[in-house]
């Protein structure tokens, strides 16, 4: 990781804006705010999705890691929206972009494993 | 059964009075790396590993067994 403490302190601060952006206790984020939370959680992210996309490793070992976090980060995402989709599959309202999420992360897996697989 | 990669660069780097970050530089990994091969916690890909032998002007085989 090439910024290590400045990726950290973007992930913190996403994070923080996400749960603010729920409104937890529904009384302490009138509307204005919320939309001004909202503006600052889709910088945030786009900013850790481009720490993504330009990440280089210093060495081999390094690569091996990354690999790891990305199938952690991957496998743990799609288990949580899998969650949510049977939660929500229960109570007979699904979100249609949970659906469009959980596609979107199997056809990106498949699609790049076989491209890599026709290149290499 | 399980094989484990053992290795002797510890050995081989006191014997050449070189530093982890020395030898680190010569063959272009992180000084974080040259530490978790010297522990045993990480194997080598076979280019740093020829990287290795070639800077200690030794063969692969003196510098990685397995066991």
């Amino acid at each position: 990781m090439r910024h290590p403490y400045l990726q950290s302190a973007v992930t913190i601060l996403a994070l923080a804006s996400l749960i603010l952006v729920t409104d937890p206790f529904m009384s302490i984020m009138p509307t204005p705010a919320q939309m001004a939370v909202l503006v600052i959680v889709s910088v945030l992210l786009s900013v850790s999705i481009a720490f993504i996309l330009t990440e280089q490793a210093v060495d081999e070992r390094e690569v091996l890691h990354r690999l790891e976090a990305s199938r952690a980060g991957y496998a743990l995402g799609l288990a949580t929206l899998m969650f949510a989709l049977l939660i929500q599959g229960f109570s007979h309202s699904i979100d249609m972009w949970v659906v469009i999420t959980i596609a979107v992360m199997l056809l990106a897996k498949v699609v790049v494993r076989f491209y890599d697989t026709l290149r290499k | 059964m399980s094989n484990t990669v053992r290795n002797t660069v510890y050995e081989y780097r006191q014997e050449k009075g070189m530093t982890q970050e020395e030898l680190a530089q010569k063959v272009g990994v992180s000084r974080q790396t040259i530490i978790s091969i010297e522990k045993g916690n990480y194997v080598p890909s076979v280019l740093l590993a020829l990287q290795l032998s070639k800077v200690f002007r030794c063969s692969v085989n003196d510098l990685f067994t397995i066991s």
